[in-house]
């Protein structure tokens, strides 16, 4: 009798342990997923950071330079349209977008020189450049944090909680469709 | 090249080292031979002198003997430091001022050791040098640098170095809050202030980089802003090719440690000098510099 109450006692204290165990990998796991999600999300505020303030920069631009080609404010104005809430693909066409204006607007320079006569024009490049660079951190962050948070989920033991818990993986911030295209050359 | 007076000079200073160092090694042998006969007459004559007599004549001999050893020793010392000081004052700076622009050379200066620890690039220790200061100009950025050793003595065991290489100094133009970017292995060496515990660390995404370095940085994004690729492979490149590296990017300033574990401007002098051989050395060392600056585009911003 004393040897049976012994047994259960023992295994009573065995599955405690082992809800202890488990316990504790369900939540250091759970914690590792969400701590990767707060950084994924850290790193997007980082990105949409450094869109606006590349959008800031073109505004400015585009103002240093409205005299001599109108439109161009209009497209800045009308087409580039940033707000809170952006999906990652309107996030990347919104880039493409500036993309192609500050192309313009640098060819715009060279074919009129006179236009770097004062600093604002130069300074301006010089903050459109700085701004870039600081756009492609933000980018590679953000992907270096998504990559790590989506192979938390589908490697053990992430992807045993992940489902449970609703974690989705999240998009990449791709290369723009007209750089990963070939080049082509007209010889 | 160098002038001929000088390089004869500098030879036979050399032949002079070599000479007086033979020589005092020669007599610190002599003490003990001298001594260890005396204690070997006093055993075995023991019946006929006495051993304590023996022994004690036998010390005052040894001792004898041993003086001229301390006076070649320091006679050597000599010889190698007028040696440094020619070599260094007469050729290095010669290869310096061909290479770079706005040479400014000292030879027996250096950073002082709060300088040094303000820059937080190297663990600390108890016994500091610093000689070769050197500040010039390449593309428009001026850097400054110094050769450092440091050393750390306890009470129970010899002096063990803990750093020796080049430290050097920039002015960096792009505004970083605080970035550190260390070899891997001197994750656990306390750089100082601690200050890396209260720093992020940055994880990127190249596997090979993460492998061979670290990265902290008080924001994130920051660290990646200055990996540009180009920057990672120099990175890279010099993580592989020194025992130690370190970056330290803060405000307006770039503090940067390479381990060569040599120091920068000396010549070995037990063989003859090879001048083309001394002038490629130092000319390589000066490109690693060059190789940084570029690597980290400063002077598009000069």
């Amino acid at each position: 009798m004393v040897a049976v109450v012994l047994f259960v006692l023992a295994f009573l204290v065995f599955l405690i342990v082992i809800g202890c165990i488990v316990g504790l990998w369900y939540m250091v796991v759970y914690n590792s997923l969400q701590k990767a999600r707060v950084k994924v999300q850290e790193a997007l505020s980082g990105i949409d950071v450094a869109l606006t303030k590349r959008y800031d920069v073109l505004v400015k631009m585009v103002d240093a330079v409205k005299g001599f080609q109108r439109y161009e404010q209009e497209l800045l104005t009308e087409v580039i349209k940033l707000r809170t809430g952006m999906s990652m693909q309107e996030r990347q066409a919104a880039n493409e977008q500036m993309n192609q204006l500050t192309e313009k607007l640098n060819l715009m320079v060279e074919n009129y020189p006179e236009l770097k006569s004062g600093n604002q024009v130069t300074e301006l490049q010089r903050a459109i450049v700085d701004v870039e660079e600081h756009l492609q951190a933000a980018r590679r962050m953000y992907n270096a944090n998504v990559s790590d948070y989506n192979a938390k989920q589908v490697m053990f033991p992430g992807n045993l909680i992940a489902k449970k818990i609703g974690a989705t993986p999240e998009e990449f911030f791709e290369a723009e469709e007209v750089k990963r295209a070939d080049v082509k050359i007209d010889i | 090249m160098i002038d001929g007076f000088v390089a004869q000079r500098l030879e036979e200073l050399r032949q002079s080292f070599l000479a007086y160092k033979k020589k005092a090694s020669l007599f610190g042998k002599a003490f003990a031979v001298v001594l260890l006969f005396a204690i070997a007459v006093a055993v075995v004559f023991k019946s006929v002198l006495n051993p304590v007599i023996t022994i004690v004549i036998g010390v005052v001999l040894a001792v004898l003997a041993d003086s001229p050893s301390k006076s070649y020793n320091k006679k050597a010392a000599e010889c190698k430091a007028e040696f440094k000081t020619l070599y260094k004052s007469e050729f290095a700076r010669g290869v310096l001022y061909e290479s770079l622009e706005d040479v400014e050379y000292i030879e027996n200066q250096g950073f002082s050791e709060k300088m040094v620890n303000s820059f937080d690039v190297v663990s600390w220790g108890n016994r500091f040098s610093s000689e070769d200061y050197l500040k010039a100009k390449y593309r428009g950025i001026t850097f400054e640098q110094s050769d450092v050793t440091i050393k750390h003595k306890s009470k129970d065991s010899p002096a063990r170095t803990t750093f020796k290489g080049r430290i050097m100094k920039f002015s960096y133009p792009k505004t970083v809050k605080d970035v550190r970017i260390c070899s891997r292995k001197t994750v656990v060496i306390n750089l100082g202030s601690g200050s890396e515990y209260s720093s992020k660390h940055v994880v990127t995404e190249d596997v090979d980089f993460n492998n061979k370095l670290d990265v902290w940085s008080k924001d994130e994004q920051e660290g990646f802003y200055l990996l540009t690729p180009r920057f990672m492979e120099v990175l890279k490149r010099l993580a592989e090719k020194y025992s130690y590296v370190c970056f330290h990017f803060k405000e307006n300033d770039l503090y940067l440690a390479l381990e060569t574990e040599r120091d920068s401007f000396d010549c070995p002098m037990d063989t003859a000098i090879q001048y083309e051989v001394e002038r490629a050395r130092i000319e390589a060392d000066i490109e690693e510099t060059k190789s940084i600056i570029d690597a980290l585009y400063m002077e598009n911003y000069n």
